[in-house]
């Protein structure tokens, strides 16, 4: 047997109980021949499984609840990054020229863009990290199904572009956007690498918390509910102004800015970065207090 | 009442005994029978029994053939023995009289 297919019997029984894993895989050791048929046994038990577990009403609220509007978001926010990126990125990469680091004005422009482009991504990373620890420890065995749904949710609500996209209105971003690079591609990246590596990484974290003692692991999930939740309330406005209508985009917006100047406190004055940063900075102070607290009980 | 490939994974884990696990009870199957057993089949089959209380499973110990993993073990209970001979008391009675039982008999067994 190759390699290859012990990854894939690994990576397909992730799907079982850690015992029906064990022991299916020493089966398939046993025998010392992964066919395809094989293979394909395997999956009809990973989807048996999943199938019984779905007959339960808790994968279709996490999915209804979380699953559908977070992959949404998540798409329109690393849609957002990507637009908002790929000018400055055009105008640097497709355009280079040394002359930009000669004179201080342009390189401390060039920082200022860098900054703001690596704040917007390390939002969106952040943001789907915790969305990927909150699906892991709240739906553990139907994960990783989840997060594919999540995944196709994003991709596919990515494609639905805005109306004047559609019509091929980029206005005067038209030399970026009318390459397809950075009308299709780009955006495609983005969401790979801001959204679905991050949301598959959170995951199997979340899926680990079980082996956290009860009080670190509310806590961690309270941080990152903490964040999916706000980021989700910040990001509201971005469904109404990419799907709603021009006016349900403008009031919230007005509604949004009137609370600003009358002082009253809104979700837009939460600064996104912090807030993003909580769930993985909580999440690397849990581990370490953990991994310190159980060095200590095996030396006792 | 068993279905049929329920009696037949009795059967099989009852005639291996204490070597009854997954992998063998498929190789037996398949020998017995000449039906391929999946895996999907076998183990949530086993899990069906194992809740009506008709065998019992519990996780063996790590071999180095099978990369030290452990194997899942079988044992037929007390209810399984009488709900399998009750299904072959059934399916003895249900053949008497058929064609291809009387068959059988006099070309096979005279």
């Amino acid at each position: 047997m190759t390699r290859a297919q012990w990854w894939l019997v690994d990576k397909l029984s992730l799907a079982l109980e850690p015992d029906e894993r064990e022991a299916v895989c020493g089966d398939l050791a046993e025998s010392e021949d992964i066919t395809p048929r094989a293979l394909v046994d395997l999956l009809g038990l990973v989807v048996r499984r999943q199938a019984a577990l779905w007959m339960d009403w808790w994968p279709w609220l996490t999915l209804a609840a979380l699953v559908l509007p977070l992959g949404v978001l998540l798409s329109l926010a690393s849609e957002r990054a990507a637009s908002g990126s790929a000018i400055p990125i055009w105008m640097y990469l497709d355009n280079w020229t040394p002359t930009v680091l000669e004179s201080p004005g342009s390189r401390s422009l060039l920082l200022s863009y860098a900054i703001s482009i690596l704040n917007r991504y390390l939002i969106v990373a952040c943001w789907s990290w915790a969305v990927g620890l909150v699906l892991g420890a709240l739906t553990r065995r139907t994960a990783p199904l989840q997060v594919v749904l999540l995944s196709l949710v994003v991709v596919f609500a990515g494609l639905v572009p805005s109306p004047d996209w559609r019509a091929g209105g980029f206005g005067p971003n038209a030399a970026v956007f009318s390459l397809a690079f950075y009308r299709v591609a780009f955006p495609l990246i983005l969401q790979a690498v801001l959204v679905l590596l991050p949301v598959v990484w959170g995951m199997r974290q979340g899926r680990r918390l079980t082996a956290f003692p009860p009080l670190l692991r509310s806590s961690l999930l309270v941080f990152a509910l903490a964040t999916v939740v706000v980021l989700a309330a910040r990001s509201w406005g971005l469904v109404l102004c990419s799907w709603g209508s021009m006016q349900a985009c403008m009031e919230w917006n007005v509604r949004e800015g009137y609370a600003v100047l009358a002082g009253v406190p809104t979700i837009r004055q939460i600064p996104l970065l912090p807030m993003a940063l909580i769930g993985p900075v909580a999440y690397a102070i849990a581990t370490g207090i953990w991994r310190r607290w159980r060095g200590r009980t095996v030396m006792a | 009442m068993l279905g049929e490939f329920e009696y037949l994974l009795l059967s099989a884990a009852a005639r291996l005994g204490e070597d009854a696990y997954g992998a063998a009870i498929q190789q037996d199957m398949h020998a017995t029978t000449g039906r391929r057993c999946s895996t999907g089949a076998l183990y949530t089959t086993l899990d069906r029994l194992e809740s009506k209380g008709l065998l019992e499973t519990w996780m063996g110990e790590p071999t180095p053939q099978r990369g030290g993993r452990r194997k899942r073990m079988v044992r037929v209970t007390a209810n399984g023995v009488r709900e399998a001979s009750s299904f072959y008391d059934a399916v003895v009675r249900a053949s008497r009289g058929v064609s291809w039982e009387t068959a059988r008999s006099e070309s096979g067994h005279t």
